[in-house]
């Protein structure tokens, strides 16, 4: 049903903090139509704007909603299209063309590495060897994924520069640190902040190569992690963020797995591997507090979709212009 | 396969391993199943700019799922 009346909008997904935030005039669009919303004027315990809006294009609220139930899903398209269809041309379409607005949008894909190496970085939980089932809730299945870029020089530092069977290279320390910061990250049940450098005590990923013809390259990857944090912060959501404490968070992981290079293309072609290891400790918002001690994860890196586009949540912490 | 090969693992008792004969069960357990991508369903543009521009070309209205982390991505 959601799904049927979803295709009666353009729909889009996007991350809140930065439209709710920013000065472009994307941002302010946004900012106009969340203000009307379900959210409008809060500020306690958070003043996120999240959720589902249905929107004219020039910026006049149709319903929206903070909901995964599709039941007040489809309630609030209904309402929405309802009010479109009672609102004249005019009263629904901007005055600008906001195809005039590109020049200064502020967005994180314009950082896209075009001709390098962007991979799909998906996270889960892994059995527990002691049988201790997961709880029993959405918490059980959770997964999570994020997008990591790496810049066509980078990528290159892959591939090892006498192209022989046995042949082997290194990502470079910086994109390694880089990788491991923002991407090696317990976020299967919810959003969890970057590293800081210090946290990183390895990371490192390796190939060699194992065939190698005209026209591809096949290499074997390996790598490891270790990353430690210790600090001050909360780790029940809103329960406790008046009064974070001490703690620590980390991985330790080892990575295994295969690629395939197309010398041609200067591109990779495929890409698969696996990390798996130990993870602990909790953030404020990735549920874990009943859970802090050692557990195993795993992370899946594989090619993403020419189409996937999305930057990576931690963008920032890239430095790049 | 995949369960077989997860609870011999965890009937040994080791700590999580990962070699070249098991690589592909490892993965195969960590891909995201058809079910748990339902959202991809909806045709989302992944970024509201790109939806405001068609919108307004198109004369439709905007769903927009707006979340701290994006949608597509990390939330």
């Amino acid at each position: 049903m959601v799904v049927d009346l979803a295709s009666q909008f353009v729909p889009a997904a996007d991350e809140v903090s930065r439209l709710q935030r920013g000065t472009d005039p994307e941002c302010r669009l946004f900012q106009k139509i969340a203000e009307q919303g379900h959210y409008a004027g809060r500020t306690q315990p958070t003043n996120t704007r999240q959720g589902t809006y249905a929107a004219a294009p020039n910026g006049v609220l149709l319903a929206s909603a903070n909901t995964n139930d599709p039941k007040r899903m489809a309630d609030m398209l209904r309402r929405a299209l309802e009010k479109w269809n009672s609102m004249s041309k005019a009263e629904r379409l901007s005055e600008e063309n906001p195809r005039d607005w590109a020049s200064q949008l502020q967005r994180p894909e314009r950082l896209y590495p075009d001709g390098g190496l962007v991979l799909r970085v998906v996270v889960r939980d892994l059995p527990r060897e002691d049988g201790q089932r997961r709880p029993a809730d959405w918490r059980a299945d959770a997964w999570n994924q994020d997008f990591a870029w790496f810049r066509s020089g980078e990528m290159l530092q892959l591939l090892p520069p006498s192209l022989e069977v046995g042949a082997t290279a290194a990502l470079g320390e910086a994109a390694a640190r880089r990788f491991a910061r923002a991407h090696l990250i317990d976020t299967v049940r919810g959003q969890s902040p970057p590293y800081g450098e210090k946290a990183i005590q390895r990371a490192a990923l390796q190939t060699e190569a194992l065939t190698v013809t005209d026209e591809r390259v096949r290499l074997r990857v390996t790598g490891e992690a270790f990353i430690e944090e210790e600090g001050t912060w909360a780790i029940s959501g809103f329960q406790d963020m008046n009064n974070p404490q001490n703690r620590k968070r980390g991985v330790d992981l080892k990575m295994l797995g295969y690629a395939e290079f197309d010398r041609r293309a200067g591109r990779f072609v495929s890409f698969e591997v696996v990390a798996l290891g130990t993870r602990w400790g909790g953030t404020q918002y990735n549920a874990r507090a009943d859970d802090l001690a050692p557990a195993p994860i795993g992370f899946l890196l594989s090619l993403a979709e020419p189409t996937d586009r999305v930057a990576p949540a931690n963008w920032w912490i890239y430095g790049w212009r | 396969m995949t369960a077989t090969f997860i609870l011999a693992s965890l009937a040994l008792g080791a700590s999580v391993d990962l070699n070249e004969g098991n690589f592909q069960e490892w993965k195969r357990y960590l891909e995201p199943k058809p079910a748990e991508c339902a959202f991809e369903g909806i045709a989302w543009r992944a970024d509201f700019y790109s939806a405001v521009v068609e919108a307004q070309e198109k004369d439709k209205p905007i769903l927009l799922w707006a979340m701290n982390g994006h949608p597509l991505g990390c939330t």
